[in-house]
C-alpha cells in the first residue's frame, strides 16, 4: 500500500561471506556487499532514530548474558549511516554485528515473501498452558548476536529468537588465527540459515517433530539452500566467481560453500557442509558425484540434508548450463569450447546474469514447493512432488524444462517418493480431488456444498459464524467457548485493523507495541477510524497479499482456520472427509486417536493448522491465487507394540511414548473454490503400519545418539530441537 | 571358600555380576605351576546393582578369598566410576577393602603416565574442561527454564560420575573449591578430595603395587608369566590425538571441545569486579553493564558509558528504555509472560555438550589388551569402554615377536573371548564387514576360531531403561549381532545364565562349559 511517501530502499553493508575473506588478499575485493531493504517493509520515519535495529519483522537485542553486558544498539537512521550504506564491515564493532544480522535476515525474509506472495509470519507464541492464555501473535523474530560462548548458533522455537555464539579459534586451525574470536553472527550463511529455520517454522510448526529421518533433514537442507542461493544475488561476487571458474560453476567456488570461517576454525579445513564436493586426502577438490544409494548410508539430519542440497544444486547446474549453452557457442565461434585465458568481461556479465536468473528460479521453486507438502511427517519425496506440482500449477508450460531438471537431479541422488511407481513429471504431480475419490460422483454433492460454504466463509465470515451458531452438536461449554471465540477473534481483527490504519498514517516505532493485546493501544485514534465488526467481517481478509498488516493477516488466518474447522466437522460432510482419508468416527479398536473436546459424542479431533493464501503472478501477468489449508489428526503412540494394542483397544496402558500424526494439505482455487490438489501422508491416522514406521524410526534413533546421561529416543520436552541439532553443526 | 583354580592351560575368567560396571578376575598358571591372578577393573555405577545384596563389598571379599589375598596384576582400563570405584570402597572404619589384598604390579594406559608429555597435555585438557564444567554447573544450578534445568542435571550427573562424588551437596562444595583454587594467584589447580575419589582410588592402587606401575602404549607387548606363557598385546588407547578424540561413528568433527571449554571457562570464572568483567571481547566503550541499566536514567556513570558508546550525546533514557522495555529486568520474581524471551541461561547449555564429550573422551582412553595363548594362538580381548577412534586405530598395529611379524588384524581374527565395550552401547562395538578397512566385530573370531567365540556384556538393562533419562543399552542391534556370531554364548551380568538358542542342539550346547553363580560367571579359554 502506498502512503504517498516514496522513500528509497535502505542500503546496508555486510560481509559477503564472513570476515575470513577479508584476511585473504585474493578474496578481499569481494569481501563486502550491500543489500537493499525496501522502505515499505519497515516504513520508519527517517527523521526518527531506528535503534536496534528493531523494526517490524526483527528486533536485534545485543545482550551478552555471559558478561551481563548490553551493547549499545546501532541507530540506522543516524544521518551518517543513512547516507553511507550503514556501518562499514568491522569485526571489532558490535554495532556492525547488529547491522549485519539484521540486513541478512531481512534479505532472507524478502526472498520468502516474494516467492509466496504473502507476508511472512513467525510461529505464534503459545501461552495456552497458562490459565486464560492463548496463542499470541509474534511480530518480531528476536536476534541475539552474542548470546552463546560456543561454536554454535541456533533458532529457538521456544523464544522465537536466533541465538548466535562466538568462540576463540583453536590451535593450528585455518581461517582464523589462534586465540582470535570467531563470531557466528558475522557469517552470512549462518544468519541466512538460522533465519530460514524460523521462517519455515512459521510456515510448518510441525516440521520440528522428527517422525522420520527426513523431517529435520529437510529443515537443515532447506536452510542451506536458501543460504547458498542468496549469494547469487550478489552481483560482484557472482561476476568474480564466474570469471574465476570461467563460467563453470561446478568447479570449486565460494558460492556454494556454507559457513566458511566457521567450518575452517572447527578444524575441518573446509566449509562445514560442503554439499557440492569435497577435498580428498590430496587436498584436490572434486565435485560430489550423485550417488543414488547415498541416502541409505546417510545418518542424521545434516548428512541427509546435504544430499538434498546436492540434488537441488545439481538441478540448478543443469538449468544454468542449458541457459548458457548458446552464449558459449556465440563466444567461441560456434564450437562451444572457450579459448584459453580470461573471459571477456561482457561474457562474464552475461553468464552472471544467467546464473543469477537460474538461481532465482531455483530458489523460488524451492520456497513455493513448501506450500505443497503434507503438514506433518514430510519426506524428501513429498518435497520433490511439492516443487514440481507448485511449478506446474503456476507455469502450465515447462518452457525451460525446469521440472525435468529437478526430477532428474533428485532421482540421481536416490530421492524417490514412496508409492509412486512410475517416475515422470506427470506422476509426480499431487493428485486432484477427482483422482483421490474412487467414486467422485458419489461425493460430488458434498463437494458442491463445500464450495458454497467456502465462498461464504471467505467472503462473508460473519454470516458463516451466524450459521455455525445454529449447530446442535456444540452442546457443552467447550462448544460455547468455540463459538464465543469466533466472535472474540473477529473483534481482535477489528482492533488490529484500526491499529494498522493508524500506523500507516504515522509509522513510527513508538506507535507500535510488541504482542499487544487488543485494545491496549491508542483508543482515541482507533475510535475515529474504526470500522464495525460487520464491516470488517463482510470481506475477504486474506486477499491483501504483501500489503497486509501482519497482525491482521495472522488473526485472519486463525479465524479462517477455526471457521474451516467448523465447516469440516459439519454433519453431512462425512463422505468428503472419507475421500480425504480423514477419520470421522473413533473405532473401538483405535481408541488412541485423539478425541475432540468441542464436538459432542467423542468424535475424532481434527486440527486445522492453517488457512493461508498463496499468490503468484504467472507468465501472462495474471495473479494466481490459492488457499492452502492444512488438516492434522493425532494418535497416541507407544514404543511397545503390545502396549499399543492394549491402548488401542481402550485397555490400561500407561503414558504414551510419542505422538503419531497424519496430515493432509488442500489447495483450493481462490476464484472457483474447487479443491485443486490433495496432498496427504500415506495411510491414515488409523494405519498401524504407518504408526509402526514412526515408532521404528524413533527407536532406531537411539542407535546413533545414545549416551549415559540423556534421553535419546524422544524429542526434547523443552522444545529446543535446533539448539541440540545445531551444536557444532549449523 | 577354596581359591580360584588356575587352569592346566589357558585362562579362566571370573566375570562378576555386580551390575552396571566392570570387574574381571583372570587366573592362569605361572611357570612353577602356581596361580597367577590378574584383576581387570573393579567398579559399579552407584545404584545399578543387579540385586540389592550383590554389593561391590561382596565382590571384593570374593576376590580376596579367591586369590588368597594376592593379586599379581591389577589392570585399570580408564578413570570412570563404573570401572574404578571399587578400589576406593571402604569398610565401616573407613579402611579400604583392598587394604588386605597384596598387589605386585599395576597396569595402566600411557595416558596415566606423568612422564609422558602427550599424556600431560591430555590431562590438562581434561582438567580445563572439568573446570569449565564446574563453573557452568555452579551457575546452572539456579537456572529456571526447563532446558537449562535439564542441562544442569546432565552436567551434575556427569560430574558425579567423572569424579566419584557421592552426593550433590558435596559436589557443589568441591566444585567451588576447585574453582577458587584454580584461579588462585599461584595458579594451582588443587582439587578437593570429594571430586578426586576416582583419582585417589587409582593412586591408592598404584602406590600399593609392590613392583610398581607398568604403562602400556599401543604396539607394546609383555609376557607376565614367563616366556612360555601368554603374551599381552596393547592395542589402545591410540597415540594419535585425532583418533583419541574421535568418538562417534561419522561425527568427524574433532577438536571443538577446546573452544567451548575455553569460552565457558573464561566466562564462568568468578569475577572480582562485575562492572569490568573479564573475558570481554569488545572495546569497553561498547558495553553497558546490565546492573547500571537497571539502576535508572539519572545514573551519571551510565550517561558516561552511553556517551562513549555513541561518540556523541544520545538520550540515556532512550537507550536504557530500549533494553529494559524489550529485554526486561532480571528474571527473578518477574512473571514468565514478560521474560519468556530472555536468554540469561542459554549460553550455559554448552556445558551439556561439553560434559557428554568429556565422558566419551575418557572412555576412549581405555587401555585395550589382547591376551594371546601360546599354543593355540587364541586371544582374549578386553576393550574397556573404547570408542570408535580407539577401534579405528588398531587396524594398522604390528609387533615383532621372535623375529616374526604379528599383526593386530591377525590377533583380532583369533579372538575367541570378547569383553564387549562400553556395556554394549552403540559406539563401542563397531559394526562392519570382514572386508572393511577398520577393526570391527566382523574381524573377530575368523576361520577355525569362529566356533569358540564367546562374549560378555557387563550391563543392567532394567536399571538402564528405568533411569530418569533412559539409556537404551545393551543396544538391541549389538546384542543381536553378538548372539548371532557367538551362537548364543553371550554372558550378560543381569541375566542369571546364558540361554540356549532354539537352533542350537543340546549336544552342541553342553560343549559350552561355564559356571554361573549369583555373584559371577566363570569360563575357561583353554589352550588346547
Amino acid at each position: 500500500m502506498s502512503t504517498g511517501l516514496a522513500a528509497p530502499p535502505r542500503k546496508l553493508r555486510i560481509f559477503a561471506f564472513d570476515p575470513s575473506l577479508g584476511r585473504r588478499h585474493e578474496t578481499l575485493p569481494i569481501n563486502e556487499v550491500t543489500v537493499s531493504i525496501p522502505w515499505e517493509m519497515e516504513r520508519i520515519d527517517p527523521g526518527k532514530p531506528f535503534l536496534g535495529p528493531a523494526g517490524r519483522y526483527l528486533e536485534v537485542i545485543d545482550y551478552d548474558p555471559s558478561l551481563e553486558l548490553f551493547y549499545a544498539p546501532v541507530d540506522l537512521n543516524d544521518p551518517r549511516l543513512l547516507a553511507d550504506g550503514g556501518l562499514r564491515p568491522a569485526e571489532w564493532d558490535p554495532q556492525f554485528h547488529q547491522q549485519m544480522t539484521y540486513a541478512v535476515a531481512m534479505n532472507t525474509i524478502i526472498q520468502f515473501e516474494r516467492a509466496l506472495g504473502r507476508v511472512a509470519l513467525w510461529a505464534p507464541q503459545d501461552f495456552r498452558n497458562v490459565p486464560g492464555g492463548d496463542e499470541e501473535f509474534v511480530a518480531c523474530l528476536r536476534i541475539y548476536p552474542h548470546a552463546l560462548r560456543d561454536a554454535n548458533a541456533y533458532y529457538s522455537p521456544v523464544k522465537k529468537a536466533l541465538l548466535f555464539g562466538y568462540f576463540p579459534a583453536g590451535h593450528g586451525q585455518r581461517g582464523a588465527p589462534e586465540g582470535s574470536i570467531v563470531f557466528t553472527c558475522l557469517s552470512h550463511d549462518i544468519i541466512a540459515h538460522e533465519t530460514t529455520h524460523a521462517l519455515l517454522d512459521g510456515m510448518h510448526p510441525r516440521f520440528n517433530e522428527a517422525s522420520n529421518p527426513d523431517v529435520l533433514a529437510l529443515h537443515e537442507a532447506f536452510a542451506d539452500i536458501v543460504a547458498i542461493f542468496q549469494h547469487f544475488s550478489f552481483d560482484e561476487v557472482l561476476k568474480d566467481q564466474i570469471a574465476r571458474t570461467r563460467g563453470n560453476l561446478e568447479q570449486q567456488s565460494l558460492l556454494g560453500q556454507l559457513a566458511q570461517e566457521f567450518g575452517q576454525v572447527l578444524g575441518r579445513g573446509r566449509a562445514l557442509r560442503d554439499a557440492l564436493g569435497e577435498s580428498g586426502e590430496d587436498g584436490v577438490w572434486r565435485p560430489r558425484e550423485p550417488n543414488p544409494r547415498a541416502l541409505e548410508e546417510a545418518e542424521g539430519p545434516h548428512a541427509r540434508g546435504a544430499i538434498l542440497v546436492a540434488a537441488v544444486f545439481r538441478a540448478f547446474l543443469s538449468i544454468y548450463r542449458s541457459r548458457i549453452v548458446d552464449l558459449l557457442r556465440i563466444a567461441s565461434g560456434g564450437t562451444g569450447v572457450l579459448a584459453e585465458g580470461e573471459l571477456h568481461p561482457d561474457l562474464v556479465n552475461r553468464l552472471a546474469r544467467e546464473a543469477a536468473k537460474s538461481a532465482d528460479h531455483v530458489l523460488q521453486m524451492c520456497i513455493r514447493g513448501l506450500d505443497y507438502v503434507p503438514p506433518v511427517n514430510v519426506t524428501f519425496g513429498d518435497y520433490l512432488r511439492g516443487i514440481i506440482t507448485a511449478d506446474a500449477d503456476l507455469y502450465a508450460d515447462d518452457e525451460h524444462n525446469y521440472r525435468v531438471a529437478f526430477l532428474e537431479a533428485f532421482l540421481a541422488w536416490g530421492i524417490v517418493p514412496r508409492n509412486v511407481k512410475i517416475m515422470s513429471v506427470e506422476t509426480m504431480l499431487w493428485p486432484m480431488l477427482e483422482d483421490v475419490a474412487a467414486d467422485y460422483n458419489a461425493v460430488a454433492p458434498e463437494v458442491r456444498m463445500m464450495i458454497e460454504r467456502l465462498a461464504l466463509m471467505l467472503q462473508a465470515p460473519e454470516e458463516m459464524i451466524r450459521q455455525l451458531r445454529q449447530r446442535t452438536d456444540f452442546d457443552d461449554h467447550y462448544g460455547r467457548d468455540y463459538l464465543d471465540g469466533l466472535k472474540a477473534k473477529g473483534q481482535q481483527i477489528v482492533a488490529a485493523m484500526a491499529d494498522a490504519m493508524a500506523d500507516r498514517l504515522d509509522p513510527t516505532p513508538a506507535a507500535r507495541t510488541e504482542v499487544a493485546t487488543a485494545g491496549a493501544t491508542q483508543p482515541a485514534r482507533r475510535r475515529s477510524r474504526s470500522q464495525t465488526l460487520s464491516q470488517v467481517l463482510s470481506r475477504n481478509l486474506l486477499q491483501l497479499g504483501l500489503d497486509a498488516d501482519r497482525r491482521v493477516e495472522w488473526l485472519a488466518r486463525r479465524l479462517y482456520g477455526q471457521l474451516f474447522w467448523g465447516m469440516m466437522t459439519e454433519p453431512g460432510t462425512e463422505g468428503l472427509r472419507k475421500v480425504l482419508r480423514i477419520c470421522t468416527e473413533i473405532s473401538p479398536k483405535k481408541q488412541t486417536v485423539h478425541k475432540s473436546r468441542t464436538l459432542a459424542n467423542g468424535k475424532p479431533a481434527l486440527e486445522v493448522h492453517s488457512v493461508r493464501m498463496a499468490t503468484r503472478t504467472n507468465p501472462r501477468g495474471v495473479v494466481e491465487a490459492e488457499y492452502v489449508v492444512e488438516l492434522i489428526q493425532t494418535r497416541d503412540g507407544y514404543f511397545d507394540a503390545d502396549q499399543q494394542q492394549s491402548a488401542d483397544e481402550g485397555g490400561e496402558s500407561g503414558k504414551a511414548g510419542f505422538k503419531f500424526r497424519w496430515g493432509c494439505t488442500l489447495l483450493i482455487n481462490a476464484e472457483t473454490f474447487q479443491i485443486r490438489r490433495v496432498i496427504q501422508n500415506p495411510g491414515s491416522i488409523e494405519d498401524d503400519a504407518e504408526l509402526g514406521r514412526v515408532r521404528d524410526f524413533m527407536l532406531g534413533r537411539a542407535d546413533r545418539e545414545d549416551d549415559a546421561f540423556t534421553d535419546s529416543i524422544t524429542d526434547p520436552e523443552d522444545g529446543e530441537t535446533f539448539a541440540r541439532l545445531h551444536i557444532h553443526g549449523m | 571358600m577354596p581359591k580360584m583354580k588356575a587352569p592346566a592351560s589357558g585362562v579362566t575368567v571370573r566375570m562378576y555380576r555386580q551390575g552396571h560396571g566392570d570387574c574381571f578376575l583372570l587366573a592362569m598358571r605361572d611357570p612353577d605351576g602356581g596361580p597367577f591372578y590378574m584383576l581387570i577393573d573393579c567398579g559399579l555405577w552407584t545404584g545399578s546393582e543387579v540385586a540389592p545384596d550383590r554389593t561391590i563389598d561382596r565382590i571384593i571379599a570374593d576376590i580376596g578369598e579367591a586369590t588368597g589375598n594376592h593379586l599379581n596384576v591389577v589392570l585399570i582400563t580408564h578413570e570412570h566410576m563404573d570401572h574404578v570405584n571399587g578400589f576406593g570402597a571402604e569398610d565401616a572404619q573407613q579402611q579400604p577393602h583392598f587394604d588386605g589384598i597384596d598387589i605386585d604390579e599395576t597396569w595402566l594406559a600411557w595416558t596415566e603416565d606423568a612422564t609422558d608429555s602427550d599424556a600431560n597435555k591430555l590431562r590438562k585438557r581434561f582438567g580445563d574442561t572439568l573446570l569449565a564444567l564446574a563453573g557452568a554447573a555452579l551457575k546452572l544450578r539456579f537456572a529456571v527454564d526447563s532446558r537449562a534445568k535439564s542441562s544442569y542435571e546432565t552436567v551434575r550427573d556427569l560430574l558425579m560420575f567423572e569424579t566419584g562424588a557421592t552426593d550433590e551437596a558435596s559436589l557443589h562444595v568441591a566444585l567451588s573449591e576447585l574453582q577458587s583454587h584454580a584461579f588462585a594467584a599461584d595458579g594451582s589447580k588443587n582439587m578437593s578430595n570429594a571430586v578426586r575419589k576416582l583419582k585417589l582410588a587409582i593412586k591408592y592402587i598404584r602406590d600399593k603395587a609392590a613392583n610398581g606401575v607398568r604403562f602400556f602404549s599401543p604396539g607394546d607387548d609383555h609376557q607376565p608369566v614367563g616366556k612360555d606363557g601368554p603374551r599381552i598385546y596393547a592395542l589402545g588407547p591410540p597415540r594419535s590425538e585425532e583418533l583419541l578424540l574421535s568418538l562417534d561413528p561419522h561425527s568427524g568433527e574433532g577438536f571443538h571441545i577446546d573452544s567451548s571449554a575455553l569460552g565457558l571457562m573464561a566466562a564462568t570464572e568468578p569475577d572480582p569486579d562485575p562492572l569490568r568483567p573479564k573475558g570481554r571481547i569488545f572495546d569497553k566503550r561498547f558495553g553497558l553493564p546490565r546492573k547500571e541499566l537497571e539502576k535508572g536514567d539519572n545514573d551519571a556513570s551510565l550517561a558516561q558509558l552511553v556517551r562513549s558508546a555513541y561518540g556523541k550525546d544520545r538520550s540515556v533514557a532512550e537507550v536504557r528504555g530500549f533494553f529494559i522495555d524489550r529485554y526486561g529486568r532480571k528474571a527473578l520474581g518477574q512473571p514468565a509472560a514478560q521474560t519468556w524471551r530472555q536468554i540469561d541461561d542459554d549460553w550455559l547449555n554448552s556445558a551439556e555438550t561439553l560434559a557428554l564429550r568429556l565422558n566419551k573422551e575418557v572412555n576412549n582412553t581405555s587401555l585395550v589388551i589382547a591376551i594371546e595363548l601360546p599354543k593355540t594362538g587364541k586371544v582374549l580381548l578386553f576393550t574397556g569402554d573404547a570408542q570408535r577412534g580407539n577401534w579405528i586405530s588398531w587396524g594398522t598395529l604390528e609387533w615383532m615377536v621372535d623375529g616374526k611379524k604379528v599383526k593386530a588384524r591377525d590377533l583380532l581374527g583369533r579372538t575367541v573371548f570378547y569383553k564387549v565395550g562400553h556395556h554394549g552401547s552403540h559406539n563401542a562395538t563397531l559394526s562392519g564387514e570382514v572386508t572393511s578397512d577398520f577393526a570391527n566385530l566382523a574381524w573377530l573370531a575368523s576361520g577355525k576360531y569362529e566356533d569358540e567365540f564367546v562374549a560378555v556384556i557387563p550391563a543392567n538393562r532394567v536399571w538402564a531403561y528405568g533411569k530418569e533419562k533412559p539409556w537404551p543399552h545393551p543396544l538391541k542391534s549389538i546384542e543381536e549381532a553378538l548372539l548371532k556370531k557367538a551362537r548364543g554364548r553371550v554372558f550378560r551380568s543381569d541375566l542369571d545364565d546364558v540361554a540356549r538358542p532354539e537352533d542350537v542342539s543340546l549336544a552342541q550346547w553342553t560343549k559350552f562349559k561355564h559356571k554361573a553363580t549369583d555373584l559371577y560367571f566363570e569360563y575357561t579359554v583353554s589352550d588346547k
